[in-house]
């Protein structure tokens, strides 16, 4: 055998490996770790951190692609969106988003990421194919949380410290309507089925209940009893119950969908900032950023049933499922 | 009347025009908010960090059929305080006014804004009697007072550091001793104790005597009550003097401190802000606070910029641009967002800001440091633990009570 035969079938074989390793790989969890600069990659199955990514300075929003083969992440002082490339836990490139990208939602396609400018007050469209920014709408001031309406029509963006939300249609990247929530708007959240959006505002206390169709305000649920900071926000994928991630608070509020009153509140881990839901709506999940770790959350009994280790400053999460 | 004075009378008119008038054609309703400050040094934090506020109102005032407009005067005295903003509301509309200066010139501010029927908010002075005795509901004060810098001292070294042992050194003046009061109320309120006091002639330029008969007292604290240039002198002797004893205050001018030699500088003080504070969005506050002014922000800029940024809330939120609206927002007390991480209310009874203080310590540069590296940030006080049923009593830990307050409101 000439060693070109030995060389190729010893890459073929690794490359079916790779394959065999990538379809077995089971669900994890994407940390982003704003303090130490990386991404920690979480194995669910065996609840054990499997990889350490470094990705650039100041990693915050992070979120995985419908074909689970790549994990963004907002690198706000690169000015970058890094790419991780889920087989080989790797950053594998770059994508410029505008200054100081911090929150981001992908289009339901995942052709296009719609991403916070916090610095510029603006919010940027990134077409991922060709891997620039397209277009630059302004928004409030200090813009952070974004989220697109399941059928893609719609991208909502808080603004911290205009208190609003910035309605975008997302075929012309234009902002049609501006609407005032609770006081420092973060995390936005569409229901399953796009007729809801909720959005927690930090300094208010407060869980904005906005009608998705009209763009309209029409609750505002309180959350605020102590030291609750809303951040995160989750929809169970039945829609019934609605997750706040509350910071410093260290709890999770769960929010009755159809009555907006809140159910009660889950001890997590220190400073509970970013939030996710299974696909499979069985766990929830923290980023919680000062205990640097992650609490599972069992959502039919609403309790902690375990929790895992992150990096410092443990912010968001992206679900590979 | 040449072109000029056209000029001037056609602004004037356009000012005093009534507000439908003055709606722009987009059909937004214009807004104007007042700035009158004193010609001194800190005088020229507040200017951009206004219109930076009335910027970043702007961004989305459109939406909501408004636009923010800032107008602005200088005083040089407090006659002079009490014509610029009397022009500032008939000439240029203002609805209301901020700023401020010494006692005197935010009094003349509070005379003027009184008469004319508008809200005036105190960004300058800490005077217990602007928020005492000479209170009026139409004056809302976001500079912190005297009692709440003391306060704020008190918990962070009595209750915080254990020093207990304060000793007290006090300029013959009216200014001086009322500081003293505060302090000492503020120690008796943490419960520790008095073990010197010295008192100076408000001319002399020499401490070193009294502060070394304070310290024979083997106070745990040196508490100096002196502000200004004199407060930078007793601080540098007790360098010279080499005097290994806690030093602190309750009236500190950052702006003061970075022009000293900082060799010279020494103690713990309470502060509004800090362009160091990173918590709550303060990280990107300070950024942009630091792009307008073009230096980093000290406690006057976050000042101005939160009293306008109130003005625009009360306005945006409240949806009225009268006086009486705005006063009825305020006076609600919903709470106002102001990078300090929880919402901030009025206090009914003086109308007071309540909020958290900062506390620093001085500081050398290191090398390789800026000249406004002369502190560090210790904390925030009210310190955390401190017992209250709401946010609100919480913070009234800081300052005269409702029992302690001589204000009493008259009907609008």
């Amino acid at each position: 055998m000439s060693l070109a035969r030995i060389l190729l079938s010893t890459g073929l074989m690794g490359l079916w490996l790779l394959v065999i390793n990538d379809a077995e790989a089971g669900p994890r969890l994407y940390v982003s770790n704003e303090f130490a600069n990386t991404v920690t990659v979480i194995d669910l199955d065996t609840q054990k951190s499997v990889a350490t990514i470094p990705v650039g300075k100041r990693p915050r929003g992070i979120k995985a692609s419908p074909d689970r083969r790549r994990v963004y992440v907002a690198t706000g002082e690169d000015n970058v969106i890094a790419v991780i490339d889920t087989e080989r836990n790797s950053v594998v490139e770059k994508i410029p988003a505008g200054n100081d990208p911090e929150a981001f939602a992908l289009s339901p396609d995942g052709r296009f990421i719609y991403v916070s400018n916090e610095e510029s007050h603006t919010a940027s469209l990134i077409d991922v194919a060709q891997r620039k920014v397209v277009g630059t709408v302004k928004v409030g001031v200090e813009p952070e949380g974004v989220a697109v309406s399941p059928d893609g029509k719609w991208v909502y963006v808080s603004s911290e410290t205009s208190h609003t939300i910035s309605v975008i249609d997302a075929a012309t990247f234009k902002v049609i309507t501006t609407v005032l929530v609770g006081d420092r708007p973060r995390g936005i959240a569409f229901s399953p089925d796009g007729t809801r959006a909720y959005v927690a505002a930090e300094v208010g206390g407060t869980v904005s209940v906005m009608d998705a169709k009209t763009h309209k305000l029409i609750d505002t649920i309180t959350v605020l009893r102590g030291d609750e900071k809303p951040m995160g926000v989750a929809v169970m994928p039945d829609g019934k119950k609605v997750y706040v991630s509350n910071g410093r608070g260290d709890n999770v509020a769960v929010i009755d969908a159809a009555t907006h009153k809140v159910l009660q509140y889950i001890p997590v881990g220190k400073r509970a900032w970013g939030i996710a839901i299974a696909p499979d709506g069985k766990r929830a999940f923290t980023a919680n950023g000062v205990s640097a770790d992650v609490s599972v959350i069992d959502t039919a009994a609403d309790k902690v049933i375990g929790t895992l280790p992150a990096g410092k400053g443990a912010w968001g999460i992206a679900i590979v499922w | 009347m040449n072109r000029r004075d056209f000029l001037r009378a056609l602004a004037a008119s356009l000012a005093a025009a009534p507000a439908f008038l003055r709606r722009k054609a987009s059909g937004a309703e214009e807004v104007a908010i007042g700035v009158l400050v004193g010609s001194g040094e800190s005088g020229r934090y507040v200017v951009p960090a206004a219109q930076l506020a009335v910027d970043e109102a702007n961004y989305v005032a459109g939406a909501f059929g408004k636009v923010v407009r800032l107008v602005t005067e200088v005083a040089t005295s407090a006659d002079d305080a009490e014509k610029k903003a009397t022009k500032l509301v008939r000439q240029g509309g203002a609805k209301a006014i901020i700023g401020g200066g010494n006692d005197p010139l935010s009094q003349a501010i509070q005379a003027a804004t009184t008469r004319e029927g508008i809200i005036y908010l105190n960004t300058m002075s800490r005077s217990e009697v602007l928020r005492g005795a000479r209170c009026h509901r139409l004056t809302f004060h976001v500079e912190a007072s005297l009692a709440m810098y003391a306060d704020a001292i008190g918990q962070w070294l009595v209750r915080g550091a254990k020093k207990t042992r304060w000793g007290f050194l006090t300029p013959e003046t009216e200014a001086g001793a009322e500081i003293e009061r505060m302090a000492e109320r503020a120690l008796r309120r943490q419960g520790g104790t008095t073990v010197g006091r010295q008192v100076v002639s408000a001319g002399t330029r020499d401490y070193r005597a009294a502060l070394t008969t304070l310290a024979k007292a083997g106070p745990d604290v040196l508490v100096i009550n002196l502000a200004g240039s004199s407060l930078l002198t007793a601080l540098a002797q007790v360098n010279e003097l080499g005097l290994h004893i806690e030093v602190a205050g309750v009236v500190m001018d950052a702006t003061e401190f970075w022009q000293a030699e900082p060799t010279n500088l020494a103690g713990v003080w309470p502060a509004l802000w800090f362009h160091g504070f990173d918590r709550y969005s303060g990280r990107e506050l300070n950024k942009r606070l630091a792009e307008a002014l073009g230096q980093p922000a000290e406690s006057r800029a976050w000042a101005n910029f939160t009293a306008v940024k109130a003005v625009w809330e009360a306005i945006l939120r409240g949806g009225r641009t009268d006086t009486a609206g705005l006063v009825s927002f305020f006076e609600k007390g919903r709470g106002l967002d102001a990078h300090k991480g929880q919402p901030l209310t009025f206090r009914p009874w003086d109308h007071q800001l309540r909020q958290p203080l900062m506390v620093l310590r001085c500081r050398v540069p290191a090398a390789g440091a800026t000249r406004w590296d002369i502190f560090e940030l210790l904390g925030e006080v009210p310190l955390r633990g401190t017992p209250g049923k709401s946010q609100e009593e919480i913070l009234d830990t800081l300052g005269l009570s409702e029992a302690e307050s001589a204000c009493r409101f008259a009907a609008l």
